[in-house]
This record gives structure tokens, C-alpha cells and sequence, in this order.
């Protein structure tokens, strides 16, 4: 067994007999054995307890009211509006062609290599993130339920 | 557990899923936002612990948590009681926090290591050590060795290190969590716990 070997052994809840045997013979690994000690103590020495600020409830109960009136608000809503999903589909596509059109027009006006920026600018990302959580665990429990319960559930989001 | 029957009826949940936490998620989704306040009340303090080892900056943990919880609030309905609440709720805050890390990755870099961390490092000590404090020195070079070295490594080490030391998830929720497997979460610590033992070694060498 290879002292790699046996160090990601470590990870395991239990040492096997073959990676016991090994560290008996191997002063390298009793070394590194020892230091996992004082990692395991430095890592029990980092403490971050500090109460939140006082201001934080509020603050966060500010902040989901306006994203309920606000843009996210109404983008989440949107999102799970059981409109028929043609119509949605259109919509978007409608939606992509107005804002693609709109860019096609106005971009000799002021593109230029230099104002290309990164795509992570926060709305981008934001909406990126969004995305993102749609794929979060995605359920067969609702594959067998059609708009009705989506729309049940979206009359709770107002 | 006790789940209205209407959300059994109509989830056909099976109860091995169902925590808790899944359950306040539950009725959250079917109107009810006191279950919401008590799941901020439950997961606040751990996720900004959480956050706060993650970003080693108070003011931006702060602002991340709620950033979290925020989107647990407004992203309720894409919610599935197939995994645990906790997973979801880390991995959209793992999210929030690796997309500011990456973002800043910039700034972080002009830091000097040797400068302390803005926040959650404990005020050095003030007098020189008695002789009887030498040993609590040592233990508190080596913590701050180990708080600089985490953040320094590459972020989904960082991240699985944290949440496998802090937030008491065994492999498989590491995995879920960074959507990875258990055995790629396995070798991502292991490199991890590697480095930090090669820098913990040259700080012993070093003195
Ligand atoms: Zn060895």
C-alpha cells in the first residue's frame, strides 16, 4: 500500500488492518498522522461565533418586501404563472426578438471592442443563478401533475 | 410527522424525505410564512458561521445570508422535498458565495497574507506571553496559519473542507451540496487536508 494510499484512507471512518500495517512500519505517515492531529486542533481553534447585527432580521424582512413588489418578485411569479406553456414559450421568443432587434439597432451607436464587458455583471448573474436553482431538485412527484396544481400554487404567491 | 393531508394527497410524499425542515418548506410553499421565519431562526446562525468562514468578511457574510434566505423566499415553489431543506438552502448559498469569491478573486490576491483577516479572527494577545503561554501562542499561530491557508485554496476545496469540518455534513451531502459525487468529494478533500498539512508542517519548520 502506498503512503497516498493510506492517507486517503484517513478520510475513511475506519482504518483498514492492511493501512494499520502500513503506518506501523512507515515514519513518514506516523509524521503526517501526527500533524492531522494539529490540523483537527487548529480547525477547532477557528471560532466565527458573533451575534448577527441587531438590524439583521429587519433588514431582511425589507429586503423580501421589496423583491416581492420589485423586478425578482415579479420575474419569480411570472415564472410560475400556469400560463399555458405555448403561450409562454411565445411570449419569451416575442420578448427575445424585441430585445435582439432593439440591441441589432442601437449597437453601431456605441459598440466597440472595448465596451464588450464580462457576462458576470450582477443582473446577468443573478439571473444566471436563478436558472441555476430551477435545476436544483427537479421532482418526479410533480411529473404527473399538470397547470392545475401549478396554478393552485401560484394563486399562494400573491 | 404530522403533514396535512391535502400535501400528502397531493405530493404523495414519501416520509423518508421529509424532514423537518422539508416540512416547513411545505407549508411555506402552500402559504404559510411563519414556517419561513422559522426556518430563517433555525439556519441563520449556521449558515452565516458558514458564510462567515467562506468569505472571512462580516459585513459581505452578512449580506450573503440574507441574499440567501431571500432566495429560498422568492424561489420557494422550485423547491422538491426529494432532498433535505439544509442541502438546497447550502448549495444556493455556496452558490451565492463562490460567484463573489470568483468576483473578487482580484482584490483578494493585493491582500498581503500576512495582514489579519478583516473579521472573525480573535484579537491577538495584548501582553508578551508568560512562560506557562507558550503553548496557547503556538495554538493560536497555527489557528490563524489554518484560516489563511483555507482560504487559500481553490474554492471547492475550500468549500468542501468547510462544510466536512463546520457544518457536520458527512461525504454524501459535501457531494450534493457541490454537486459532485461522493468519491470526487473524497479526493477534493483529501487534496485539501494535503495542503493543509504540508503548510502546518512548514510552520513547524519554520520556528
Ligand atoms: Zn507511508
Amino acid at each position: 500500500m502506498r503512503c497516498q494510499q493510506v492517507r486517503r484512507a484517513w478520510l475513511e471512518p475506519e482504518l483498514s488492518a492492511k493501512a494499520r500495517r502500513h503506518m506501523q512500519a512507515c515514519p513518514a505517515c506516523q509524521r503526517e498522522w501526527e500533524l492531522n492531529r494539529r490540523l483537527n486542533e487548529a480547525f477547532s481553534g477557528w471560532e466565527v461565533e458573533r451575534p448577527l447585527p441587531a438590524e439583521w432580521d429587519r433588514r431582511l424582512q425589507q429586503r423580501i418586501a421589496t423583491a416581492r413588489t420589485g423586478w425578482r418578485g415579479w420575474l419569480e411569479s411570472w415564472r410560475w404563472r400556469p400560463h399555458p406553456q405555448p403561450l409562454r414559450l411565445a411570449a419569451g421568443a416575442l420578448l427575445l426578438l424585441l430585445v435582439a432587434g432593439a440591441g441589432l439597432y442601437v449597437r453601431p451607436r456605441w459598440f466597440s471592442p472595448r465596451a464588450v464587458k464580462p457576462a458576470s455583471t450582477g443582473i446577468v448573474r443573478d439571473l444566471q443563478a436563478l436558472n441555476q436553482n430551477q435545476e436544483i431538485l427537479q421532482c418526479p412527484l410533480f411529473a404527473g401533475h399538470g397547470a392545475g396544481d401549478l396554478a393552485n400554487g401560484a394563486e399562494n404567491m400573491n | 410527522m404530522v403533514i396535512e393531508d391535502r400535501l400528502t394527497g397531493r405530493l404523495k410524499l414519501s416520509a423518508d424525505v421529509l424532514d423537518a425542515d422539508a416540512e416547513q418548506m411545505l407549508r411555506f410553499q402552500a402559504g404559510d410564512e411563519t414556517a419561513f421565519e422559522i426556518l430563517v431562526q433555525r439556519y441563520r446562525r449556521p449558515l452565516s458561521g458558514y458564510m462567515d468562514r467562506m468569505l472571512q468578511n462580516s459585513p459581505v457574510s452578512d449580506e450573503l445570508t440574507q441574499e440567501a434566505f431571500l432566495r429560498v423566499y422568492l424561489s420557494r415553489r422550485r423547491y422538491r422535498p426529494t432532498a433535505r431543506f439544509s442541502t438546497w438552502l447550502y448549495r444556493i448559498a455556496t452558490r451565492l458565495a463562490l460567484n463573489y469569491l470568483r468576483d473578487h478573486r482580484h482584490e483578494r490576491r493585493q491582500l498581503s497574507l500576512d495582514q489579519p483577516s478583516p473579521v472573525t479572527e480573535r484579537p491577538p494577545e495584548a501582553a508578551s506571553p508568560a512562560p506557562g503561554q507558550e503553548g496557547e501562542m503556538l495554538a493560536d499561530e497555527r489557528c490563524r496559519r489554518i484560516r489563511r491557508s483555507v482560504a487559500a485554496l481553490p474554492e471547492r476545496q475550500r468549500t468542501a473542507v468547510i462544510l466536512h469540518k463546520y457544518q457536520e455534513m458527512d461525504y454524501r451531502a459535501i457531494g450534493e451540496t457541490l454537486q459532485i459525487s461522493v468519491n470526487a468529494t473524497k479526493s477534493l478533500l483529501f487534496r485539501a487536508y494535503e495542503t493543509l498539512r504540508r503548510e502546518l508542517r512548514d510552520l513547524e519548520e519554520a520556528r
